[in-house]
Order: C-alpha cells, then sequence, then structure tokens
C-alpha cells in the first residue's frame, strides 16, 4: 500500500518535472525567436531581386515605347549648361564639347516631337589620358533612367605602333610583342551593354516634350562632337541586299588577310599573340616565337572590336572565311557581328555564331550555303565585335536568379547563422514566410534558363547541368525547408558556382588565324597541315627547345655599355621592363640592360658571396634590401643624387629601405589596406561607412547581430607563419602617437603602455568580439555573408574583375581611425611593398653611376607609369599595379572617386625602419598573438615575454654588427 | 699439382701489389666515390671547420673555437625545444613508422599479385608524390569551412573553428599523422620485397617442429630470415625521422607559432638562411649529425642482436 503510493507521489513528480521541461522547452525557443523576428523585423529585407533599377525591367517599360520616326541630331558645342574646366577643345580638326576629371558634367536641352524609346549614338574623339575607356553617366531629367546608366564606357581606338611593317625582333629572333599605341579619329558608337546582359543598345524612353540630358565623366576626358537619338535600325534581310547588288559585274578574286595585321582595334588587350600548336597556323617557325594570331582569351568583352584594311581587286560577290579557334569556353558558343565599312551588311552578319570545339577550325559566313558580300573594288574596312548574341538572355537571368539567392541566403543566415545547429528546427517557414514563394520563384526561372540554354546550345553542356544541379537542390529546399539548415554550405558552394557560370557566359573569347575573301567557286582555307609536315615541325620544335635561353630577356643592340639587373617576377613583366627599357632608357644614355629572371628573394647573397651576383637588383621584399645592406653587400644610393626624385614617394615609401644614415633601396611598388564593404547590406541595415573603431565596433555589433560577418583576417592560408593581425596591432599602436622602436632602432618599446594597449585591443577582436580567424574573403564576401572587411587595396582589381555578379554593390573606403584633439582622423597604417637596389658588384665593375641613373630612371614617374599602363594593357586591370611612385599612380586608370579614397589613405600610411634582427620581430608578435587568442596567458604577459626574445636577439645582432660600439666611440 | 686461382686481393702480397691489383675495382668505384665525396665528406668536414668560426657569408669566417657549441647548449632556449621536438618526432614516428611498414608489407603478403601491388602502389604513393602535403593544409585549415572543420561544425562536436595548424596544442598532433601518413617509403618497399624472397621450405620445417600460429611463425621463421631488410628499414626510418622539419615547415609555417613544431633541421635552415648565421648552422649541423649517426650505431646493435639469434 505505502509503495503504491510512493511509486504514485514519483508518477507526480515525474509528470509535473516532464510537463515542466516540455513547458521550458516551448517557452525557451519561443522567447529567444520573439527577440530575433523582433531584431530581423527592423532589419528584414526584401527576398525578392534588387535590382529593380535595373536595365532588365527598364527594358520592358522601354518596349512598350514606339519606335521613333526620325532620329534626332543634337551638336555637342551647344550644350545648355557645363561645369568642365575648358569645354570647348579642338582635336581632330573639329570642335568638341570636353567633359574631364573630377565629375565635370555638360547639360543639354532637347525637345522631343513624339514619344518614343531612343538609342544614343555619340560621335566621339578619343582624346589622350591614362589609356582606359572612357567612362561617364548619362542621367535623363536629373534622374539615372536605370542603374547600368550610371556607368556606361565607350572604348579607344588601337593599333600596332609599327603600323603594317614587320614585327620588330629580339636577339634570338623571337617576335616581340608590339606596343600598343592609341589611333585617334573621329568613332560613332551605340551606348550599349559591356557585360553581355544586352545584346542592343540601351533604349531610353523620352516622352514628347522638353527633356535635359547631363554627360558627366567619371574617368577620362570624354571629347563629344555629336550626339544622334536614334530609333533601332534593323540591317536589311538578305534577300533585299542581294536583290540591291542584282546584276552588277562579278569578277571577285581571293584576298587573303593574316589576322595578326589587324588595323585598329577598341582594346589594348587586343595585340598580336602566338600560337605553335601546329604549323597550320601561318606563318610559323619551330625555333623562334612567331606572332600569328589574334584574339584569344583577351577577346571575350562584348563590345570589343577588331578592324582590318583590305584592299579589293576587283567588284564582286565576296564568299567570307576565317580559320579560328574557340576552345575557352567548353560547350559555349562565341558570338561576332560583322561591319563591313562600319555597317552591318545584313541581318545575318549580326551575331555568327562561332561554335566551341578543341582545335582549329575554318567559318564561313552562311556555312555551308556561303552568304556572299558584294564589294567594289578599293579600300575597306571589315571589322568583327564580339557580340552577346542569344546568350544575352541566359546571362541577364542568371545574374537575377543569382542575385535573389544571394538574398534569400543572407535572409536565411539572419535567422540561422552561418554554421547552423543541426539539431535546431529554425522554423524558417514560419519566419520567412516569403521563402517558399521565392524558391519557387527561382526555380522556375532556373529551369526556363536551362531550357533556354539547351536549346541554343544543343546538347546543354556543362552549363546548363550547373544550372539544373541548383534547381534539384532548390526543389529539395521546397519540399523539405527543414534541410535547408543542414545544406546551408551546399547551398552557397552552389551560389558561388553559379557567380562563376555568370563570368563564363559573359565571355565570348575568339582567336582568328587568318581570314579569306574569295569567290564562291574558290578554294577555301585550310583548318589542318597534313601529316608529315606536321611531324617535321614537331620534331624540329623539340630539338630546338634544347638550343634557347628562356631566363635571358632582352640585350638592347646598340649599347656602348652594359649591365646585368635580376627580377623576380614572370615572363610577361620582364618583357614590358626590357621593351621600356630599349625604347626609352638606352636611346638616352647608350647603356644597355640584361635582364634575368631570377627569384631574388633567396638567391641575391648567394650569388654576390660566389661573385656571380648582378648590378642591380628589382622588386625585393620590404625587408630584403637592409638586411643585404647591413652586411655590406649594397651599395648606398641617396650619394648618386637623389634628391630630385624623393618628393614622387611618400615618406613612408622610404622607411622600410634606411638603415644608418643611408638608403639602400629605391622604393618601386607599395600596398596597404582599404575597407571594403557591401553597400547593399549597409543600406538593408541602416549603417554607414565607419569613420573611427568606434563606428566600426558598433557596425560590426549590428552586422553581427544580423549573423554576417566582418572579416580581420588573422592567418592566411598563403604564409601561416606570419600573422596577418599584426597590421591591426599597427594600426592601433601607430594612429595613438605609438612607434616600434627608439630613437637610435637599438630596442623596442613594446613595454609601453601603448603598445600594451594596442596589442591587447587586436587580441579582442578574436576572443571578445569573436571574429573569424581565417576565412576566403572572395567567396564570403560574394555571398554577401562577409559584409566588411579590411583588405590590401589589390583586392579591388579582383572584385571588379572576377565578381560579376556584385557589380556595383561594393565600395571601398579609408581605413577606420583614431580622432585626434583637433577632430581629425588619424587612420595611420603599415604598408607592404618592393624596392630595387644596387650591389657591390657593380661599384667593382666600375658601372655604378649608370646603374644608379638606371634605378632611378625605373623608379620614376615616367618608367613607372608606362609600366603601369603597359601591364594593364598585357594583363589586364586584375593585374593592375601598385607603384610606389606618386605621380606615376596619377596615370593609372582609377576611377577619380577610387583615386581619392586610396590617396585620402595613403597620404596617412607610415612604416618602421627594418633593423638587424627584425625577423624575429614578426614571429615573436605572431606567436604573442596566437599563444593569447589560444587563451594562453594575458595579452599583456605574452608581449612582454616575447618582447624580452625580440630585444635580446636585436642586442645580439647590434653586437655581431659592432653598432653599439659606434654610438659609444 | 693444381694451380690455385689467385684473388687479386690476396692478404700476403704487398699493398702496392694489392692496390694495382685492384685497379679496376677502384676505377668502378670511382664515379660514385667522387661524387660522394664532393657532395657528402667535403661539406660535412667543412661543416665541422665552419662550426668553430663566426660566419656572416659575406665577410671572411673568424675562428672562435667552441663558443658556438657552448652557446648551443646553455643559452639556446629554442635550440633545447627544438631538440626536444627532433627527439618526440623521432622517437613517435621513427618506431610507428617501421612497425605499420613491417605490419602493412606482412598483411600484404598474404593478398594476390594484382591486389598486392595495387595496394603496395597505394602505400607508396605518398612518397611518390613528394611534398604533397597540400591536401593536409586543406583538411586542417583553420578555416571555418575547412575540411575538418567544418565536419566537426556539423556533428556538432565543435562551435568554433580550431586553428589545427597555428595553435600549440594541435600542431605538433597534426604534423605526426602527417608523417606516419608518408612514412611507407623505400624501407616498405624493402620489406614487401624481403618477404616475397623467404624461403617456403622453413615453414615446412617449422610446421613439422611444433610451429602452432602465426606469431609464432612471425617470431621464429620470417623474422630471423629478414634481418637485412628490417635493418634498411629501420635505419631509413630513423633518419628520416631525425630529417623532420620540411612536413612542419609546409604545414604549420616557418616558424611554427612559439616554435610548436621546430626542429634542428628547421633551426639550421633558420639560422643559415634568415639570420645568416653559417658557423651557427654548422655547430647545429654536426650535432645533427652526432646524433643521428649515434643513433645508427644503437640501431645496428640491437637488430643484429635480435636478428642473429
Amino acid at each position: 500500500m505505502k509503495k503504491q503510493k510512493r511509486s504514485q507521489t514519483w508518477k507526480r513528480v515525474n509528470a509535473i518535472g516532464v510537463s515542466f521541461c516540455l513547458w521550458l522547452g516551448c517557452i525557451l525557443p519561443v522567447s529567444v525567436k520573439a527577440e530575433e523576428a523582433a531584431a530581423l523585423s527592423e532589419a528584414a529585407s526584401p527576398v525578392q531581386a534588387q535590382d529593380e533599377n535595373g536595365y532588365v525591367f527598364y527594358q520592358k517599360t522601354a518596349s512598350a515605347y514606339p519606335s521613333p520616326s526620325q532620329p534626332i541630331v543634337i551638336d555637342a558645342t551647344a550644350f545648355a549648361a557645363s561645369e568642365a574646366a575648358d569645354p570647348l577643345q579642338t582635336a581632330g580638326g573639329q570642335t568638341m564639347a570636353c567633359i574631364g576629371e573630377n565629375n565635370a558634367w555638360l547639360t543639354y536641352t532637347v525637345e522631343v516631337p513624339a514619344d518614343g524609346a531612343y538609342a544614343v549614338r555619340l560621335y566621339y574623339y578619343p582624346l589622350p589620358g591614362t589609356g582606359s575607356n572612357f567612362s561617364f553617366s548619362l542621367s535623363v531629367d536629373g534622374a539615372f533612367p536605370f542603374d547600368e546608366a550610371k556607368n556606361l564606357s565607350l572604348p579607344r581606338l588601337w593599333a600596332n605602333a609599327i603600323g603594317e611593317g614587320a614585327f620588330a625582333q629580339d636577339s634570338s629572333g623571337n617576335d616581340l610583342r608590339p606596343e600598343q599605341v592609341e589611333k585617334p579619329h573621329l568613332i560613332e558608337r551605340y551606348l550599349q551593354d559591356t557585360t553581355g546582359q544586352f545584346d542592343e543598345p540601351y533604349l531610353f524612353v523620352l516622352k514628347a516634350g522638353s527633356h535635359t540630358l547631363q554627360f558627366q565623366t567619371l574617368h577620362e576626358t570624354l571629347g563629344i562632337q555629336k550626339i544622334c537619338l536614334m530609333p533601332l535600325e534593323t540591317p536589311p534581310s538578305y534577300e533585299e541586299y542581294a536583290k540591291e547588288f542584282e546584276g552588277r559585274p562579278n569578277q571577285a578574286e581571293s584576298v587573303p588577310v593574316e589576322a595578326e595585321k589587324a588595323a585598329e582595334t577598341t582594346s589594348s588587350l587586343l595585340y598580336p599573340t602566338n600560337d605553335r600548336s601546329t604549323c597550320a597556323t601561318t606563318p610559323n617557325d619551330p625555333g623562334r616565337i612567331v606572332l600569328n594570331t589574334i584574339g584569344g582569351s583577351n577577346w571575350s568583352t562584348v563590345g570589343d572590336r577588331i578592324t582590318w584594311q583590305l584592299n579589293v581587286p576587283a567588284d564582286g560577290w565576296y564568299r567570307l572565311s576565317a580559320r579560328v579557334r574557340q576552345d575557352y569556353t567548353a560547350g559555349m558558343s562565341s558570338y561576332r557581328t560583322l561591319f563591313i565599312d562600319d555597317e552591318i551588311p545584313f541581318e545575318a552578319a549580326k551575331n555568327i555564331v562561332f561554335p566551341y570545339q578543341t582545335s582549329w577550325y575554318v567559318k564561313t559566313l552562311g556555312d555551308d550555303e556561303p552568304l556572299l558580300v558584294y564589294l567594289e573594288a578599293g579600300d575597306h574596312t571589315l571589322s568583327l565585335e564580339a557580340s552577346a548574341g542569344e546568350m544575352a538572355v541566359v546571362l541577364s537571368g542568371v545574374r537575377q536568379v543569382t542575385l535573389s539567392l544571394n538574398a534569400i541566403y543572407r535572409r536565411i543566415i539572419m535567422v540561422t547563422g552561418i554554421s547552423p545547429d543541426p539539431y535546431r528546427d529554425y522554423q524558417l517557414k514560419k519566419e520567412i514566410p516569403e521563402l517558399q514563394p521565392a524558391l519557387i520563384d527561382c526555380r522556375d526561372r532556373l529551369k526556363e534558363l536551362s531550357a533556354q540554354i539547351a536549346k541554343i546550345e544543343g546538347t546543354g553542356g556543362t552549363q546548363a547541368s550547373l544550372i539544373d544541379q541548383v534547381c534539384t537542390m532548390l526543389e529539395d529546399f521546397i519540399q523539405k525547408p527543414h534541410e535547408i539548415t543542414e545544406r546551408l554550405s551546399n547551398f552557397q558552394s552552389r551560389m558561388e558556382s553559379l557567380g562563376s557560370l555568370l563570368l563564363v557566359l559573359g565571355q565570348q573569347p575568339l582567336e582568328i588565324d587568318r581570314l579569306l575573301l574569295a569567290p564562291a567557286e574558290a578554294e577555301n582555307l585550310k583548318a589542318e597541315s597534313s601529316f608529315f609536315s606536321e611531324m617535321s615541325f614537331e620534331i624540329n620544335k623539340f630539338i630546338s627547345s634544347f638550343l634557347n635561353d628562356y631566363t635571358k630577356i632582352g640585350g638592347q643592340s646598340g649599347a656602348d655599355k652594359s649591365i646585368n639587373v635580376w627580377v623576380s617576377t614572370g615572363r610577361d613583366q620582364a618583357q614590358v621592363i626590357s621593351r621600356l627599357i630599349a625604347e626609352n632608357f638606352t636611346p638616352a644614355t647608350g647603356v644597355g640592360v640584361q635582364i634575368s629572371i631570377v627569384d631574388t628573394g633567396s638567391t641575391l647573397i648567394q650569388a654576390s658571396l660566389a661573385g656571380k651576383g648582378p648590378h642591380a637588383g628589382l622588386m625585393l621584399e620590404k625587408d630584403a634590401p637592409v638586411n643585404l645592406a647591413m652586411r655590406g653587400g649594397l651599395v648606398e644610393l641617396s650619394q648618386y643624387g637623389m634628391e630630385d626624385i624623393w618628393d614622387q614617394f611618400y615618406d613612408s615609401a622610404w622607411m622600410p629601405f634606411r638603415y644608418l644614415d643611408g638608403i639602400y633601396a629605391l622604393p618601386e611598388t607599395q600596398l596597404f589596406d582599404m575597407l571594403f564593404y557591401r553597400t547593399d547590406v549597409f543600406e538593408e541595415l541602416g549603417i554607414t561607412v565607419p569613420e573611427t573603431w568606434d563606428d566600426f565596433y558598433a557596425a560590426m555589433e549590428t552586422i553581427q547581430n544580423s549573423n554576417l560577418s566582418v572579416g580581420i583576417l588573422e592567418k592566411n592560408s598563403a604564409n601561416l607563419a606570419v600573422s596577418s593581425a599584426i597590421s591591426m596591432f599597427d594600426r592601433f599602436l601607430f594612429q595613438n602617437g605609438g612607434t616600434y622602436f627608439n630613437d637610435d632602432w637599438s630596442a623596442t618599446l613594446f613595454q609601453e603602455e601603448r603598445a600594451l594597449n594596442a596589442f591587447e585591443k587586436t587580441v579582442k577582436l578574436y576572443t571578445d568580439y569573436g571574429l573569424d580567424e581565417q576565412f576566403d574573403f572572395y567567396n564570403r564576401f560574394r555571398s554577401g555573408e562577409m559584409v566588411m572587411s579590411i583588405q590590401s587595396y589589390s583586392m579591388y582589381n579582383m572584385l571588379s574583375q572576377a565578381a560579376p555578379e556584385i557589380k556595383g554593390l561594393w565600395a571601398m573606403a579609408p581605413i577606420p581611425g583614431t580622432p585626434r584633439e583637433d577632430k581629425s582622423i588619424n587612420r595611420a597604417e603599415s604598408s607592404s611593398g618592393t624596392g630595387c637596389v644596387m650591389l657591390k658588384a657593380a661599384v667593382d665593375d666600375g658601372v655604378d653611376q649608370i646603374t644608379a641613373d638606371f634605378l632611378k630612371w625605373w623608379v620614376g614617374e615616367t618608367a613607372q607609369g608606362q609600366y603601369s599602363v603597359e601591364i594593364e594593357a598585357v594583363m589586364g586591370s586584375a593585374a593592375r599595379h601598385t607603384p610606389a611612385n606618386r605621380r606615376a599612380f596619377e596615370k593609372i586608370a582609377w576611377s577619380s572617386a577610387e583615386k581619392e579614397a586610396i590617396i585620402a589613405q595613403w597620404e596617412q600610411v607610415m612604416d618602421v625602419r627594418q633593423i638587424p634582427g627584425n625577423y624575429v620581430i614578426v614571429r615573436s608578435l605572431t606567436s604573442a598573438l596566437r599563444l593569447t587568442i589560444s587563451g594562453d596567458g594575458t595579452a599583456r604577459r605574452n608581449l612582454q615575454r616575447f618582447d624580452k626574445d625580440i630585444n635580446s636577439e636585436i642586442a645580439r645582432k647590434r653586437k655581431e654588427f659592432h653598432l653599439d660600439q659606434e654610438v659609444s666611440e | 699439382m693444381t694451380v690455385k686461382a689467385k684473388s687479386p686481393l690476396d692478404q700476403s702480397d704487398t699493398l702496392s701489389k694489392r692496390i694495382r691489383a685492384g685497379t679496376p675495382f677502384y676505377v668502378m668505384m670511382a664515379p660514385f666515390f667522387v661524387l660522394f665525396f664532393l657532395f657528402t665528406i667535403v661539406p660535412v668536414l667543412s661543416s665541422i671547420v665552419l662550426s668553430l668560426t663566426d660566419f656572416n657569408m659575406v665577410e671572411m669566417p673568424e675562428w672562435i673555437g667552441f663558443d658556438h657549441y657552448i652557446r648551443l647548449f646553455l643559452e639556446d632556449d629554442i635550440f633545447i625545444k627544438a631538440l626536444m621536438n627532433t627527439l618526440l618526432f623521432a622517437v613517435i614516428t621513427g618506431p610507428i613508422g617501421f612497425i605499420l611498414s613491417f605490419v602493412m608489407a606482412w598483411f600484404i603478403n598474404e593478398l594476390g599479385r594484382k591486389t598486392r601491388s595495387f595496394i603496395t602502389l597505394i602505400m607508396y604513393s605518398p612518397t611518390l608524390a613528394g611534398n604533397v602535403y597540400f591536401i593536409w593544409l586543406f583538411i586542417f585549415s583553420g578555416d571555418s569551412k575547412g575540411l575538418l572543420n567544418s565536419m566537426l561544425i556539423q556533428t556538432g562536436l565543435l562551435r568554433d573553428p580550431i586553428s589545427w595548424l597555428t595553435e600549440e596544442t594541435y600542431s605538433f598532433a597534426v604534423v605526426v599523422v602527417v608523417i606516419i601518413w608518408s612514412s611507407m617509403g623505400a624501407g616498405f618497399l624493402s620489406l614487401v620485397a624481403g618477404f616475397k624472397a623467404l624461403d617456403k621450405s622453413y615453414y615446412e620445417a617449422a610446421a613439422l617442429d611444433g610451429v602452432r600460429n602465426r606469431w609464432q611463425e612471425l617470431y621464429y621463421v620470417t623474422l630471423p630470415q629478414m634481418g637485412s631488410q628490417l635493418l634498411f628499414s629501420a635505419v631509413m626510418s630513423i633518419s628520416s625521422a631525425f630529417a623532420v622539419g620540411y612536413q612542419s615547415r609546409a604545414l604549420t609555417g616557418f616558424p611554427s607559432t612559439n616554435y610548436s613544431t621546430h626542429t634542428i633541421l628547421l633551426h639550421i635552415i633558420d639560422y643559415g638562411s634568415i639570420r645568416f648565421e653559417m658557423g651557427y648552422a654548422s655547430a647545429l649541423a654536426v650535432v645533427l649529425f652526432a646524433m643521428m649517426l649515434g643513433t645508427w650505431f644503437l640501431i645496428t646493435r640491437v637488430l643484429r642482436k635480435f636478428t642473429s639469434a
């Protein structure tokens, strides 16, 4: 009886306990969720695409308007108002309205007779500048009709410097890539998209009445002669075209054209290239580099045009064919539009398809039933322009879906965090009611796109299957929403692959070997040569590979004296350096320069020891020169008169190359960090760009509350031994007036309160604020889960080239700082960079003066400026140079806003000297940081402990170099 | 009367006569010996000499006697740490690698011909592929999306990512794992070959003599027959265990956080190519050389006793 009662009581207690637990279990998540929901509703973001101001949507509006019956022509010199320094200039024999840098603008008043959608055709003259494309904005009645109008671009015209002649050769008989020079004349072009999303020129809707058009430059000076508001033109069909020339004489003769001898191009990247894969590519040589093709992956941007000049001997109908290669984008076709004398002759000449194929092939206009072109005797131009073709629709579709998916992803991680708890049900369906419809919408759009690709490309290929995979994933998410949290990383990587798909879809690569205009019955071009000639070519190639020295570059003829220079860089860069020397330095001084590609970092000291060293070394890391100098390996440079170039650099650039009272290297490049942030997410969360660290922490809190992240790298996977967070320590230290060393550089100042404080702040970023120590910035920034990060400013180039899906959704600003007493902000930080040095061998060989002259020339404004421009021309803007020379920097194609931001930061950069034993500082700070972050000891104690190591090593090294004795003497 | 063929190395001849008689052998040995002398003997001797000097690679060396050795053992804390690490690496990875090689070779021996060569290839591939530590950087990345971290986070075992390669607590273990992964080298191959060369008749004889199970077979029959392969494999694994350093440099950075995976080899590189103190680096090299030599003597003693019994 008693027992039973007890068990009953137990049961009751149990029941109460269980129900309490259940109740608690229900309440807790709810209350947490309620808070989260409250926080989220403030920051709630639309899940749909944010591109509603884009041309995609505007296009639909525009298509409802009629095509205007008559073009409106505006004389550009008759502007209504302007804010430009010197608006009227004469160029190319005509008066132009010019708008230069610093956001100058011009406005025009237009009377529009009837409602219509107008295409804008500009007649402009490419005025000299930094060599990059003209970019500007066009607003109508004070507003931008669509986002793309904020950044329009027009090309310059380029040609080989040598003109029609033979290519110059180096001493081993290799063709040298000809310099690309501008060949300005009046150009007429439509304002159109260059990303490959829209096949036709932009249409601007203008209603009947008076309107103002405003042109405002972003960079480069634009000279406009005439503005035409035109209806969309459609070329005639081939039948109409054929009818027009019916009954004319037909005496066509073959006209072959070597494609590498282009008359003009719209990009400096369209230089002649070399193909040695087969001897069918003409001309060719097994042992030498012969420039014999043009284009390739450099000819991928929509709107890039190559023009050839031809002389047609007789009137007649010509069949047009080209020997081409398109093995760049697997499974995708490239498109080209044909212009003859700047006109599209007929409909079929638009968007000619060049299918993907792994080898060279011959493409004939019209394929099996050639479409003949009628040409009269005389000079003609023939142009091919990369065009978007049918892929345009797909591309803009994929971009829209990617934007939507990005927004969905961000919305999800705002609820779940980046690494969600797999055992918790986040009730995504309830939390984000619009999630389901948005996913369904994305899936449907993707299915349609995949079908479209399959229709265009036939088989579908890898691109379509990539889209199908995303579809399958979305289907799963729609059916089982609880799986979303588990497969979040899958979601992210799928989005990344869609992002890279955008890159591929937007490209239209094509390489051309030769063109042929010939009568219909004449023999066509051949794609391949015979087996035996191919075999003998390969054997010759193999034999000659033993006879060439590939490390040596240049060696200019006609020089009295010569110096040896080692460069640690790639072959392309070395070739540019060599050409600059041959064009500018050798003619002016009579000194030849032999350039060898050697990794100077590790070998300079050994080579000098063995007496095999060069006279000068370029591109040494910033700690190398002083390390060589204190061992007596280098020549002091200020004795050769460096006063005149002194001001071309900031003090911070010289600092790492000072040792004792001398200067042992001249600064070549300088690179520092900037703040990168996502403008769209900042807007969503209602935060502004942080000016001070307090702002930064506040912004960080808001961002982290939304489960998004801020990135300050501690570990860089490329070099684990050096903590990237040391640059944060530098910032906190320098901005509070601290520095590394005492006045005679004999000991550190890390025991000071300032340093301890800065160190503590740095550690707190990871311990208290919980930042990730290691991450892949590029991918996290693209997906939007990392909203703000401090990164080297060269990251700008990578993002602008390789992250097309977030174009216009991010920006770069100076880093946050510490307010000074006068309310200005101290944004000091350290920089990295390279320098060039003169070795003792130069003095021994008696060429020290000319070596010094060479170094001075090389870091000077002209050489660095030209080098920057040429490197960008050869390797694209992703490889943009970061010169230490301030004036050379001005010549690089940054837009004025970017330039301003970079210079604002650059002025505040500071650096410390490199001293004997400097290697111990980085490693000790790294160890101290990492020990503290992993919870082993306090920040202060660790810094003090490692500071002892640093100072004892410095003291030991000073003894080795007898530095203290000199002081006491 | 029988004419006895005379060996060219007959001990009763004079030295000069013996040298003359042995000329063909010396000629055949010469190419290797010249190279061995130039690239092994000379460097060893010159580093012994250099270790007694102060040499910064630009100025002439300066004679300082045994100062470096005194500093090495009495002042240089990092050397002691590197020494401890090297010994620990050697003690952990050397025997484990050796035993693992042996056990694997034994197992593989039981398999069919094709499977055997296939598995041998797989086991040997880390050595063939050379310094492919990249894959481990990927696995042990400190990124929360690194392979191991993301797996642990997804299963709920971790909340925050661990910096496997830079946190003192983990980096040593990670390097040990990677070294063991790549320890199936030439020693392993020689063991595989050794198992194939065993005389089968011994097993029958042993079975008649009362050997009951595979363990007894292994102990009484197999091992005594494989003396030379065991010795070779042991020497290979011990010497490679002392030369540990490149692995830890590639994985944990150079120098590693607070020298947690610093070894004598890395210490030599540090002084030789970063601090440019060749004399001190030479002293370190001499110590490492002495250690390897000592261990080699020890190993041969132990194994000889074991196999000749």
